[in-house]
């Protein structure tokens, strides 16, 4: 330091040289070999400074703006040359910049940038870049071909030109000047988007803002649907096709059932009425012709009216056989124990010279139609009632069993039982195993339980062997379906 | 003017139950009309009458021509010289809907009219004793207002 306080720079020339934080050396303008090289420099390139000095500067380049460190490792440089004179001879002062970090920050935003241009010129989609001011910066060659525009002809153009809310409603009138589209980010929304031709498509409409600064952008992606609203309006086709196809069976449907209702109800009225007749004038004719009737017709005259009863009969059973198929149902929950009591109780109400063994298991339940299931129960235990009516000790058994997770409920009897060659026919109308005469019936009682029990999902089916009983089976639910169905068919 | 106003249209039905009646010796208790009209025309004539001579039972098929059975229920019960007159209805069906339909409009009682003749006979003799004899018949209606209800049932 000199006297007047000003630095004698002269004096610390080696020291700025030899200390400064920058990297530098000192080398020949012609050969460019190293003549002097900084603290700096040595600690940043990894060589001695013996070894600098047999170097040139060349030996340091690796390609253009990058040097070679000892290690292998390539940095960036930015290399500041000044020629000057130093200790008489003519030498160039490098000043060495590291400037890796920086380039490497450029290069990553470049890649990056071309990646998002390649993913924008690449996609599928149409995607347009506008401005805060909606206008277009970019326009993606999906966005060429969707919209039939050239890139060029469309930069600069309002967005809202190229894509109009999807319900004309919501257009602005007198043009769409007025109108920007609502950014909503990550929402997606559907709009119509209007190609050069003045046609439009529905497209589903993503809008995200970047926002880098001072300049806001916004990327719009689009997604032509117009495939998915016709697959959609294709479906609603459809549906109300199904929907109408559906009403019109329905309405044949219930024609049929109106049609079986109105059929069920004549019968009921008009074929009993000229059973009637016949009955009643059979006896009439045998109490008027009284004895001038000989024995032989008067026997006739018997079977007219036996017949009359049985017609009567059957047409009783088969209108309640079509009750049964068209009754409305509903599920409740029925006492079975109480449900067989009260009908044995009647059944035996009927006949006050039978003695029978009844034994009906307690606490049985079931969900069903009480109206149904009684009438089922009815059939089954009026059959047992009849068919063990020729036994002294007749007994009658009421149970329920578990089969394969299915509550069953079953009727035994130690009756006639019946030849099980014929059990697939028990269930069929006016089919009958016995004779009429000895045990009266119509073939239809077990018909119509084997319908009862359809309509409620269950099965029914018998065991049998004749003069050892029968045992009755149903089932009021649908069975689980991973069972076997073999012993369920009856 | 009789007891019991049978109303059927079959001339089997109304031959028979006539018979039935004989047997019971009850026919000559009975009138016979053969459709709701003329069952109307019966109850308008008879509403002149003293309340003793009046009809005591209405036997009312369902099926009639005309005014069917249910229509007819339907008149006498709207009609006041006639809301209490006893009607038992004597038919072929048990449909549900016909059970349903005659207590709703107000029937007193529901019978099948049995095929084999001779448990109709006794039907018709236990419906007879009942309704004649058992059953307190109800007030009937003052003779005074029945100018102005039977149009009223007419209309």
């Amino acid at each position: 330091m000199s006297d007047d306080g000003m630095l004698d720079v002269a004096e610390d020339i080696p020291l700025l040289f030899a200390g400064n934080p920058l990297p530098m050396w000192l080398c020949d303008p012609g050969s460019l070999s190293i003549l002097a090289v900084n603290d700096r420099a040595v600690a940043l390139y990894g060589y001695s400074r013996g070894e600098f000095l047999r170097m040139r500067v060349g030996d340091l380049a690796s390609d253009q703006g990058r040097h070679c460190l000892r290690s292998g490792r390539i940095i960036d440089v930015e290399v500041a040359s000044e020629p000057m004179e130093v200790s008489g001879r003519p030498a160039i002062l490098m000043v060495i910049h590291d400037v890796t970090s920086r380039k490497e920050t450029e290069r990553a935003l470049a890649r990056s940038e071309a990646q998002r241009k390649a993913l924008i010129e690449s996609a599928p989609d149409p995607i347009i870049t506008i401005d805060a001011a909606g206008r277009v910066l970019e326009f993606n060659p999906a966005a060429e071909r969707a919209f039939g525009y050239r890139r060029e002809a469309v930069i600069g153009a309002l967005l809202v030109d190229l894509v109009v809310p999807a319900d004309p409603r919501e257009r602005p009138h007198g043009g769409l000047a007025g109108w920007r589209p609502p950014i909503l980010e990550r929402k997606r929304l559907e709009m119509q988007a209007v190609r050069a031709n003045g046609t439009g498509f529905p497209v589903e409409v993503a809008v995200t803002r970047l926002d880098d600064g001072a300049e806001q952008r916004c990327v719009v992606h689009l997604r032509d649907i117009s495939d998915q609203t016709r697959a959609e309006e294709g479906l609603h086709e459809l549906n109300t096709e199904l929907e109408e196809r559906v009403r019109r069976r329905t309405v044949q449907l219930q024609a049929v059932v109106d049609e079986l209702e109105a059929f069920s109800y004549s019968v009921s009225h008009d074929l009993r009425a000229p059973l009637r007749s016949i009955d009643g004038f059979s006896q009439a004719l045998a109490e008027d012709a009284g004895t001038a009737l000989p024995e032989a017709a008067r026997r006739h005259l018997d079977r007219i009216r036996a017949a009359t009863q049985r017609m009567s009969h059957l047409i009783d059973d088969l209108l309640s056989l079509s009750t049964v198929s068209l009754a409305r149902m509903t599920r409740e929950h029925i006492d079975i124990t109480g449900l067989a009591g009260a009908i044995l109780i009647e059944l035996a109400g009927h006949s006050a010279n039978r003695s029978v063994h009844v034994r009906i298991a307690p606490g049985m339940s079931a969900s069903g139609d009480p109206r149904l299931v009684r009438v089922a129960l009815e059939n089954i235990l009026t059959n047992a009632w009849k068919f063990t009516s020729r036994r002294e000790d007749a007994s009658i058994e009421v149970g329920q069993t578990l089969r394969d997770a299915t509550q069953v409920f079953y009727v035994r009897d130690n009756g006639v039982g019946f030849d099980a060659t014929y059990a697939d026919k028990l269930f069929a109308p006016f089919q009958r195993l016995h004779d009429a005469s000895e045990f009266p019936g119509t073939g239809i009682g077990l018909a119509t339980v084997r319908r009862i029990v359809q309509r409620h999902g269950g099965r029914v089916w018998a065991d049998g062997q004749t003069a050892r009983g029968a045992c009755f089976y149903f089932t009021l639910e649908e069975a689980p379906r991973t069972e076997s169905r073999k012993e369920w068919a009856s | 003017m009789k007891a019991i106003l049978l109303v059927e249209d079959s001339q089997d039905d109304i031959d028979l139950t006539m018979r039935a009646f004989r047997k019971n010796g009850m026919a000559n208790r009975v009138a016979v009309v053969r459709d709701g009209v003329e069952a109307l025309d019966y109850l308008v004539l008879a509403s002149g009458r003293d309340a003793a001579e009046r009809p005591q039972l209405v036997l009312l098929d369902l099926k009639l021509p005309r005014l069917d059975g249910l229509q007819l229920l339907q008149r006498i019960r709207m009609n006041p010289a006639t809301r209490f007159l006893p009607v038992v209805i004597l038919t072929s069906s048990t449909e549900e809907r016909d059970l349903v339909n005659s207590y709703t409009l107000g029937a007193n009682s529901y019978v099948r009219k049995p095929v084999d003749f001779e448990q109709f006979v006794q039907t018709l003799q236990q419906i007879g004793s009942y309704w004649l004899l058992m059953n307190q018949a109800p007030p009937m209606g003052p003779t005074s207002r029945v100018g102005s209800s039977s149009e009223e049932v007419k209309a």
